[in-house]
């Protein structure tokens, strides 16, 4: 799911940085007129920050390939807008300590997995309505799945309309689409995790959900 | 005391839990390359060790960087292997490439760097505690956050 240094066109690389960087001050700029406190904000913001850092090296093989934790939905429904620059923040030690994804490739990294948290955080939302009384598993699950999902979308996507000329297109879109599938039991999982910690805090502790 | 009425007792719990994952590790891509002889072999795996087999492989000479000097796919190993040559160039780039996951190698043939890559894969001990202090890192900014708003409430 994190696409390397090396993989795609500079121009491509330029405009997920720019993309990223309207993102993380719409972000910013969002959670600074929540009524929220500050420090509730970022103190929770750190943590799921760290739990997005370690799921992804947890890698579980479903041939022909390996996947890993996303934790976009769960970050999305926890964190909502602030959850972009926390993800942004955990895919650059990603890069900066294991090589997973890139430098250059930081922004669209971002985009993609941000970008979905985002969207996540806004089905769960769409799903539950205005009344956090609503215990159904329905809109968890469906942030959880949708979070996985749009994630592989953006960065399967991506590859797809930047693949350069001299490789053979027909094996890497194979290749593109088995880690698709590959996917979807993640994202299943994902939805069902989502669903269950959702569940859980809107007993609990309601105010930490979206 | 429970976790819900203590933040700071339930982030170091927290913190225990992401603890107890680091040894598993992530799926980004090694490549090597080695010379044997006239050719140059090249072996490619994902950093948990399983060979990117079927991955593509192209080659770039140092004398025409944009155009592909020979390409293929590894094999089931994750290994290719290609005969450059060294009148046209001494310089060497090779991608390998599977569903975007890959890596670049650029490595010269005169003499000047070693005939085998710097492998530079990190010891399971200090990726486990280059880990252990990102996580604390995050850990850390929360607890302080976290204690600066338990100290506010106490005041008010």
């Amino acid at each position: 799911m994190h696409i390397p240094d090396g993989m795609l066109p500079a121009e491509v690389c330029i405009a997920g940085y720019a993309g990223t960087a309207f993102l993380t001050w719409l972000s910013v700029k969002k959670a600074r007129h929540s009524s929220e406190d500050s420090a509730r904000v970022v103190s929770r913001a750190s943590v799921m920050a760290a739990a997005f850092f370690v799921a992804s090296w947890i890698h579980i093989p479903i041939p022909p390939v390996s996947v890993h934790p996303i934790l976009a939905g769960l970050m999305g429904i926890l964190l909502g807008w602030i959850s972009f620059p926390a993800i942004l923040v955990g895919l650059f030690f990603q890069a900066a300590m294991f090589g997973h994804g890139g430098f250059t490739t930081l922004g669209i990294n971002a985009l993609s997995m941000g970008g979905a948290a985002l969207l996540a955080g806004a089905v769960y939302r769409l799903l539950r309505g205005k009344h956090k009384e609503n215990m159904s598993l329905i809109p968890g699950f469906f942030a959880g799945f949708v979070g996985v999902s749009l994630a592989v979308i953006f960065t399967g996507s991506i590859l797809i309309l930047t693949m350069p000329e001299h490789i053979d297109s027909g094996i890497e879109l194979s290749s593109i689409l088995a880690m698709a599938v590959a996917h979807l039991p993640l994202a299943l999982a994902e939805g069902f995790f989502t669903a269950l910690v959702a569940r859980f805090l809107l007993k609990v502790k309601p105010d930490m959900l979206v | 005391m429970s976790l819900h009425s203590d933040p700071v007792k339930g982030l170091l719990l927290f913190a225990a839990l992401l603890l107890t994952a680091l040894p598993v590790f992530a799926h980004g891509a090694r490549v090597i390359w080695e010379v044997q002889g006239d050719s140059v072999h090249i072996s490619a795996a994902f950093d948990d060790g399983t060979p990117m087999n079927e991955a593509q492989v192209t080659v770039f000479s140092g004398a025409e960087p944009s155009v592909p000097y020979t390409s293929g796919l590894t094999d089931e190993n994750g290994e290719f292997t290609f005969l450059p040559d060294v009148e046209q160039s001494l310089a060497w780039d090779v991608q390998v490439r599977k569903a975007g996951h890959g890596d670049i190698v650029h490595f010269s043939l005169d003499g000047s760097t070693d005939t085998l890559s710097d492998q530079g894969a990190f010891t399971t001990l200090q990726i486990i505690l280059m880990s252990a202090c990102v996580v604390w890192g995050f850990i850390g900014t929360a607890l302080f956050f976290a204690t600066k708003r338990k100290g506010q409430n106490a005041h008010s």
